[in-house]
Order: C-alpha cells, then sequence, then structure tokens
C-alpha cells in the first residue's frame, strides 16, 4: 500500500508539468548582463546553481544586505560550481534590469555569480516554475536537477534568522558532492512573488 | 554599501506612508484577577495591498504576533480570521486585505494583585500589492486588574472580527488520496448548494494554492477534488485547514482537520 501511494505521489508531482527533481533540468540559452548568448548546455560536467533574482524585493535584500548570497557564491566559486543569476521581472515591473542596470546593482553589492541572465519574458521562468525570488535551483554535472526550493529553512524577511537557518542550497551540493543523493530535493521556496 | 541597501529599500517602497501600520490592542481597560480578556495585532493596510495568513500561499509570508506578559499570566493561540485569497500573476497567495485583527485571549492569574500592568507586542508582516514591503511593528497596552470590569474604546473591532473567525461547528470530513491529489467530503452544509466553497490548507506543502478545486454538491454534502502540493513529499496523516463556503454575501468558515485515507 505505502508503496503504491508512493508511485501515485511520484506520478502526481511528474504531471504538474514542471521539471521534476532528478530528471534532467529543463534547457535554455538567454543574454547575459554583458551581451552574450548564455547556455546551461555551457557548464555540462559542473554543477550549476540557478538563482533568481529580483534586486528590489525584501526578501532578496535579506540575503544580500546580510551578504549571505554574495558569501555563498563565493563558495560555490571556489568549488567549481557555475553560479547563474536569472531575472524574470517583466518591463515594468519590479527589479526588471537591463544589462548595464544588473551589472551595476551586483557590483555595487559586491555580487560574485558567474553571470547575471536575463529573461524579461519569463520563458525560462516559467520553464522551471520559478515561483519566487530567491528560488534556487541545482543542476548536476550531467544536467540533472538536484534540487528545487527555498535557499534556507527560515521563511522569513529578517536578516538575523540567516545564522540559524540550514541553508538548503549549500546542504543539496554538498551531499551531491559526496555521492550521496539530495535528501531534501524540493522545498517550498518562500519570498515575493517573480514580477511576470 | 549601507548607502546602497537603503536606497534599495526606499525604491522599494516609494510611498512616505508604509503600506501596513500596526496597533497593538485590547478589548479591556480593566478586569478581575483570575479571568480572561482578549488582545489583538491590528494591521492596517492602505487600498489594493495586503499581508499574509499562516500559509502565505505561493510566495509571501506569515504575519507574526508575540506578546510579552507580565509573570503569571498567559495567553492562547492567535486566532486567524478566515482568510481570502489573492491572484498575482497566475500565483495564489492567501491573506487579507484593508484590516485584520489577529486576536489571542489572555488569562490572568487568580493571584494578581491590583494595579496597572503593560502587556508589549512585537509584530512582523510582509505587506504586497505587485511589490512587496516588509514591516516590523511594536505597541503596549496597560491593563488594570480591579473589581470593575471596563472594556476598551477598541472592543467594538474585536467582536467585529469575531465574526470572521472560522466557527468549530463540527462538520463530518475526510479527505481520500486521489491520483493527482485528495477528494474532501464535508457535510451537513445546510439545505442549498453554495455559490462558492474553497478550502485553505493550514500547511504550505500540503495542497496547490494555484490549481482550481473543483467542488460538487449533493444533500448537504460538499465534495472538493483537489491538487497535491508539488513539495508534498509525503501523504500526511491529516489535512488541517479551513473551509469557506459562501452563499451570496454570506461567507461561513469552518476549522477542520481532515483524515487522510488511501483510495
Amino acid at each position: 500500500m505505502n508503496l503504491m501511494l508512493t508511485c501515485l505521489a511520484a506520478l502526481a508531482i511528474g504531471s504538474t508539468g514542471t521539471a521534476p527533481v532528478n530528471t534532467a533540468a529543463p534547457t535554455f540559452t538567454l543574454t547575459d548582463a554583458k551581451g552574450a548568448k548564455v547556455s546551461l548546455e555551457d557548464f555540462r560536467g559542473k554543477y550549476v546553481v540557478l538563482e533568481w533574482w529580483n534586486y528590489l524585493c525584501p526578501i532578496v535584500v535579506k540575503h544580500y544586505s546580510s551578504q549571505n548570497m554574495q558569501n555563498l557564491q563565493r563558495k560555490m566559486k571556489d568549488e567549481g560550481v557555475v553560479w547563474l543569476t536569472i531575472c524574470s521581472s517583466a518591463p515594468g515591473k519590479q527589479g526588471h534590469v537591463d544589462g548595464a542596470k544588473a551589472m551595476e546593482v551586483m557590483a555595487e553589492q559586491k555580487g560574485a555569480p558567474h553571470s547575471i541572465l536575463l529573461d524579461p519574458t519569463g520563458e525560462v521562468g516559467k520553464k522551471y516554475d520559478a515561483k519566487t525570488t530567491p528560488h534556487m535551483f541545482l543542476v548536476s554535472p550531467k544536467g540533472e536537477l538536484l534540487y528545487d526550493g527555498a535557499i534556507d529553512s527560515i521563511p522569513s524577511s529578517n536578516a538575523a534568522d540567516i545564522p540559524k537557518a540550514e541553508n538548503y542550497v549549500l546542504k543539496a551540493f554538498e551531499e551531491a558532492k559526496s555521492g550521496k543523493a539530495v535528501s531534501n530535493p524540493k522545498t517550498r521556496p518562500y519570498g515575493c512573488g517573480v514580477k511576470y | 554599501m549601507i548607502a546602497t541597501l537603503v536606497a534599495a529599500v526606499a525604491l522599494a517602497a516609494p510611498q512616505q506612508e508604509p503600506p501596513c501600520t500596526f496597533r497593538f490592542v485590547s478589548a479591556a481597560e480593566s478586569v478581575k484577577p483570575g479571568t480572561s480578556f482578549w488582545v489583538a495585532g491590528e494591521y492596517a493596510m492602505k487600498p489594493e495591498w495586503h499581508v499574509y495568513w499562516l500559509n502565505p500561499g505561493d510566495s509571501g509570508l506569515p504575519t507574526t504576533l508575540d506578546v510579552q506578559l507580565p509573570a503569571g499570566w498567559t495567553i492562547g493561540k492567535l486566532q486567524w480570521p478566515a482568510p481570502h485569497r489573492f491572484d498575482v500573476g497566475g500565483m495564489v497567495n492567501y491573506g487579507y486585505e484593508r484590516r485584520v485583527l489577529l486576536m489571542a485571549e489572555v488569562k490572568t492569574p487568580a493571584t494578581a494583585k491590583p494595579g496597572s500592568y503593560a502587556l508589549v507586542a512585537k509584530a512582523s508582516w510582509l505587506a504586497c500589492k505587485e511589490e512587496c514591503v516588509p514591516g516590523q511593528g511594536t505597541g503596549s497596552v496597560n491593563v488594570s486588574i480591579g473589581d470593575a470590569p471596563r472594556a476598551s474604546g477598541d472592543e467594538a473591532a474585536f467582536e467585529a472580527f469575531r465574526k470572521e473567525l472560522p466557527t468549530r461547528t463540527k462538520l463530518t470530513s475526510r479527505a481520500t488520496s486521489t491520483a493527482a491529489g485528495y477528494r474532501l467530503e464535508f457535510s451537513p452544509l445546510g439545505d442549498t448548494a453554495p455559490s462558492e466553497a474553497y478550502f485553505y490548507a493550514a500547511s504550505g506543502d500540503a495542497l496547490s494554492h494555484a490549481a482550481k478545486q473543483e467542488a460538487s454538491w449533493s444533500n448537504g454534502k460538499l465534495v472538493l477534488d483537489v491538487k497535491r502540493s508539488e513539495y508534498s513529499s509525503k501523504t500526511p496523516e491529516a489535512i488541517r485547514g479551513v473551509l469557506v463556503v459562501v452563499r451570496g454575501k454570506e461567507r461561513t468558515a469552518y476549522e477542520v482537520s481532515l483524515e487522510v485515507s488511501a483510495r
């Protein structure tokens, strides 16, 4: 019985239209803030983190004002992970940036993503069903989705909660790197809704 | 660095006036020792802005209220009025517009000495329209212990929001697993079919917030076919939440806990 329920649950998740974890991450090509085309496939052989970003969202501000996001970006970079920050805010909506503005904001915040990708049509955000900013994904060197969800375990807008929270992205990466299955591959993201 | 961040926050809130203001209020000015009274956080929103229920839905954050009491006093669970649903760009959120009181009942000890006592509250919220602005507030009220109980000027607001609380009227309810989610059944719900019915799950990873809930009605029994949350990792033993049944202008809310059984 239990087994059957598990199968049903797996089927139900598979049918939601979003990419289920442990299957191929949706591929995409977007223009980065410097004007270059960047594809997910460019980074086969490396872990890739996708970070959905709206620099004016208070929950994003929480993770940048505390340096939490930048610290994680640098740590991942040191581990050889490719970090792609994606902005799916539509033109006219909060957090929408052109390439120059994206670079300026990220430089001021001393962020260290590999690239900032511009997704003003929301096409890639919708492929991943990115719901909030931040909403984090981890892709394996083979291009499989390993993690989809919240940045950490305490949904709040208060930076004082960060030291108490478990960082799910880091945890998923460390588990995957040491050959283990990601113990919590899908969590509920928290933050502002993506401004499609 | 700090200047940049301040600028970013200021941009997020172009208006001078914050989208949500907070007051901490008491329904009583004076109470007898050993009796109870109600306190509440009042969150007042500008038009079109909302704050969130305990399950905020697809985005947002739950509103909080934390009350510090004099020694020996106790406080009950926060009472959440029945939430409303907001569809923001294809994502569904649960919360409140205009104004809401989150109430809790305070019990004084029988041994409390006459005098004035201060209760201090801290609150936090995320107020959103299209964009979001987080807020934090504090407030305090003084309540006297004495022989003559006396209501405060805010008591009427408590009465108004008490009507918005889900009733504990016992419904017969159950949830059965289906391929896509659950079939929820509730009865008895009166003689006429409701014009609208919706189940708000208290946990954010039980049900899909955005999927349509398919309702059917027969002989006082309401059936809702709901979709499982994509964040649901295992079938829960029970699904707790609030059923809202609308008939014309009348909105009735029931607090329910549905035991889940396999098909």
